[in-house]
Parts: structure tokens; C-alpha cells; sequence
């Protein structure tokens, strides 16, 4: 490892060795969210994730793709230990991709390329034309 | 025996009603009672005036018509009714040179409230009824207090400027700016006094010995010393013209250093061949060394001596020496 400090190098004899074993964030569900609403959404991991499930150990957070500073921190309610599952309540945000970052205190950063997508989809307007001094009754459906 | 009795009038009357004579046992005395308001016209004052009032732009009004002894508690109410736009904007008082027992008479009109200079107000005769008497005179004049201009508009700050040749403190309050008291914020710069010429640091006391020349002799006149970003606590009697000793407050942090005091004239400079003081680092440990997350993400707390306590002001670099690492990036200290 080398340190240096204020233009001055540190000696050390610091040795860290890695851990090989890597474990990913499999799925989520549902992978559309509205940007209003809380929704509570499930994570997959992999089910031989080394460690019994608690939710105090987890830390989840949804990054928006488009602005790295903009995150939503999700509160994890619930874990599936047998399962390998855990719930998480998004609690809304702008409209956008958000990726998934996860992580365990004791295995640490969790793999993940999981995305969400935060958005409100319009499916049908009925009616769709009406009088131009107004006072038509509109149903937007989504 | 002859006695010579002139008459004076009163201010409000003809003249003395009476002149008494009395016989006291064999002796006459004659006793006559002099008025107290009395006026220096033979002929008895009387009649009406009106005050000509003239405004900025020269336009004439005239007041309602007042008795020649009218009283200045009554008068103000006669201009403000008939005079343009006077209404609730004068004051008037009794003027001193003639007050109200003494010949003739005199007012003040204070103005107040008029954002302009209005014109000479004059006293006239009533057309309707002219004042009578002997050498009946007027005069008026304008007091301005405080200086030729009786009326002017604040000046915007904006405007407000001076031409100067040194150097201007200037400071604001809550983002706005402030007034120099008399315009006079001027600041010098002057040659500094003193010189450090050397100094040495002991890393086991954490003791700073700096030698000097010309350097303040009163512990007050210091007002800091500094040293690998640690104040530092002078050590009592060491301090004079030519050194001081002082204790760093808390561990220095490593880098290359000098020192700096700053005195009650500013920073006392060191000499040109004070040479930088290296403080080393030195790492004890790092937690955890062990099954570090090979996607990274891991938390990991180096020990040791003379770190920086301040991420912002220190320059800190971490990495790892094989040939997949990424940066580590400080977190605290």
C-alpha cells in the first residue's frame, strides 16, 4: 500500500489480501416504479449468499442513472432468509433509470447491475377531443 | 413740584384707564400704574395682517386675516387653512426679540415635513381691515440651522464615493454593506518588524523554539503561533526580543512546515534560509487487512501517528501496489 501525505510518502510494510468470492443482486421486483407512490420491491440475491439474512445488516440505495449525486435510500422491511430475499420500500423520486447498489456489513459491496425504472405511463385518455371553451370530463387512465 | 407723566399704551388697549390721586395724612401721592404689555405707538395699534405665504415655484397664498395681537397658539391654524398646501406642515412659536409683552411682536413658522425650499413668507396689512399705528414696520427672515441647505434628499449610497490612496477596509453585515464611519477606512501597510532566523521542533515534547530578531517581547503583542497546522501554547518567560518557546495544542500533522506567528502588526516573517521542517507519518495498522470485497466497497481504517485530522486542508493519497487496484479514497480522519 502506498500512502503519502501532504507530498510525503509514508513507509509501511501493509499487506491486505482480497476475498475471491463475489455475490450479485439477481433480480428485483417490480422493476417499474411510480415516481410517487411507495412501493415496496424484492431483491433477489444469489442463494448461496454466505450469511443468514438480517435486514439490519443491509444497505440499499437507488442511484439515478443520469445524476450520481441524486439517491434514494430504501429501507430494507423485510428479509427471506430461506429465500435469499430482501424487501425494500422505495419511497419515490423523479422520473429516470435508478441503479441498485447493495450492501452487507459483513460481506460488503454485493454485486449488482440491477436497475429500476422510476416513471408514470399513460395507457388511455378518454375522451380524447372535446369543446375548446372546456367543461369536457376526461379520464387519463395509467 | 412738577411731574412729567407720559402714557404708555397698552399692547391691547388705548391707554392706562386711570391715573389715581390720594391723600395720605398731609401728604399727596400721586401713583400712577404703569402697564406691563405696553407698546412704543402713540396711537394705538389695531387692525388685522395676514402672512403672505409663497411656495417653491413662487405661488402666492395668503393666510386668513389675524388681529394685530393675535396669539401664535391661534395663528398656525389661520396659514394652514388658507395657505396652499400647508395643512398639518407648519409649527409656530413665539419668537424671542418681540414675545408676546413686548413691542410689537414676532413669530416663528417652522416648517416641517416640505421635502423643498418654499419662498420668503412676508406679514401684510389686512385689506379688510388694515393695521393702524406709528411706524408700523415689518421684517422676516429665514433660519436654516444647520447650513445653507434647509431641505435636500438623502444621498443614495450608491453615490456616496471617495478617492483614496491607500488601501479601503470595507465590510458587511448580513451581506450589506456599511458605512465607514467619516469616510475614513483607510488601512496601512507597513514593513513587518522582527524576524525569525531559525527554529527547531522536539517530536517527543512537541515543543517549538523559534530565534529570532526584534521579535515581541510581551506575550500579549503574540497573538498566534502555528506550526504543522497545530496552534501552539507559549511557554511561560521564554518569551523575548529574540525567541519564544511554545507547545503544540495537539499532534502536528506530517508534512513539510515553518512556522507562522502572527503578532499585534500582522505575520512576522521568517528569514530567507529558514529551511522546511519535515514531520513524518508513520502507519501502525490497517483494519481490516483481510477477505477485503474484491468489487471493493469495503471500509478499511489505517492507525498511526501524525495524520491529518482535516481531509480538506491535507492532500492525501492512498492506493494499492498491485496491478488491479482502484483508488481508496479517505473517508475521515
Amino acid at each position: 500500500m502506498t500512502i503519502i501525505v501532504n507530498n510525503l510518502t509514508v513507509t509501511n510494510t501493509l499487506s491486505l489480501t482480497l476475498r475471491n468470492e463475489i455475490k450479485s443482486g439477481v433480480s428485483i421486483t417490480p422493476s417499474s416504479v411510480s415516481p410517487v407512490l411507495k412501493q415496496n420491491v424484492t431483491i433477489q440475491l444469489e442463494t448461496d449468499f454466505p450469511y443468514t439474512l438480517n435486514r439490519d445488516d443491509f444497505t440499499v440505495n437507488a442511484t439515478s442513472e443520469t445524476n450520481s449525486t441524486y439517491i434514494r435510500y430504501m429501507n430494507v422491511i423485510d428479509v427471506d432468509d430461506a429465500n435469499k430475499r430482501l424487501v425494500c420500500k422505495f419511497g419515490g423520486a423523479y422520473s429516470g433509470m435508478f441503479s441498485i447498489r447493495i450492501r452487507h456489513a459483513k460481506f460488503g459491496l454485493i454485486k449488482s447491475t440491477l436497475l429500476l425504472d422510476v416513471s408514470a405511463n399513460t395507457t388511455s385518455i378518454d375522451k380524447n377531443r372535446g369543446s375548446i371553451y372546456g367543461g369536457t370530463l376526461i379520464t387519463i387512465t395509467g | 413740584m412738577e411731574y412729567n407723566v407720559t402714557l404708555q399704551k397698552l399692547i391691547n388697549g388705548q391707554s392706562v384707564q386711570s391715573i389715581f390721586v390720594s391723600k395720605v395724612d398731609t401728604k399727596a401721592t400721586i401713583k400712577v400704574e404703569l402697564p406691563t404689555e405696553v407698546q412704543v405707538s402713540s396711537k394705538p395699534i389695531s387692525g388685522k395682517f395676514r402672512v403672505k405665504c409663497v411656495d417653491a415655484s413662487g405661488q402666492i397664498s395668503y393666510s386668513e386675516a389675524a388681529k394685530y395681537n393675535e396669539h401664535n397658539i391661534w395663528f398656525d391654524t389661520k396659514i394652514m387653512n388658507n395657505c396652499t398646501g400647508l395643512y398639518d406642515r407648519i409649527e409656530t412659536w413665539d419668537a424671542h426679540t418681540h414675545a408676546y409683552k413686548e413691542n410689537g411682536r414676532a413669530n416663528y413658522i417652522y416648517f416641517k415635513g416640505i421635502n423643498e425650499d418654499p419662498g420668503q413668507f412676508e406679514i401684510v396689512s389686512d385689506w379688510d381691515t388694515p393695521l393702524e399705528g406709528d411706524n408700523i414696520t415689518f421684517f422676516q427672515e429665514t433660519t436654516r440651522p444647520y447650513g445653507t441647505n434647509l431641505f435636500y434628499d438623502p444621498v443614495p449610497f450608491e453615490m456616496l464615493k471617495t478617492y483614496d490612496t491607500i488601501p479601503q477596509i470595507v465590510v458587511t453585515v448580513n451581506d450589506l454593506p456599511v458605512v465607514c464611519h467619516n469616510l475614513t477606512c483607510g488601512f496601512n501597510y507597513t514593513e513587518p518588524v522582527g524576524e525569525i532566523a531559525s527554529f527547531t521542533f522536539d517530536t517527543a515534547t512537541n515543543k517549538l523554539t523559534l530565534v529570532g530578531t526584534a521579535m515581541p517581547s510581551n506575550a500579549s503583542d503574540i497573538y498566534m503561533v502555528e506550526f504543522a497546522q497545530s496552534t501552539c501554547t507559549l511557554v511561560s518567560g521564554t518569551v523575548a526580543e529574540t525567541g519564544l518557546e511554545c507547545t503544540l495544542d495537539r499532534e502536528p500533522t506530517c508534512g513539510s512546515w515553518v512556522p507562522k506567528l502572527t503578532a499585534v502588526l500582522g505575520v512576522i516573517p521568517n528569514a530567507v534560509g529558514v529551511a522546511k521542517l519535515d514531520v513524518e507519518c508513520a502507519v501502525t495498522s490497517a483494519e481490516p487487512d483481510f477477505d477485503l470485497n474484491i468489487i471493493g466497497g469495503d471500509n478499511i481504517t489505517i492507525s498511526g501517528e501524525h495524520f491529518p485530522w482535516d481531509l480538506v486542508k491535507n492532500n492525501i493519497s492512498v492506493t494499492f501496489n498491485d496491478a488491479d487496484s482502484t483508488t481508496c479514497t479517505p473517508q475521515v480522519s
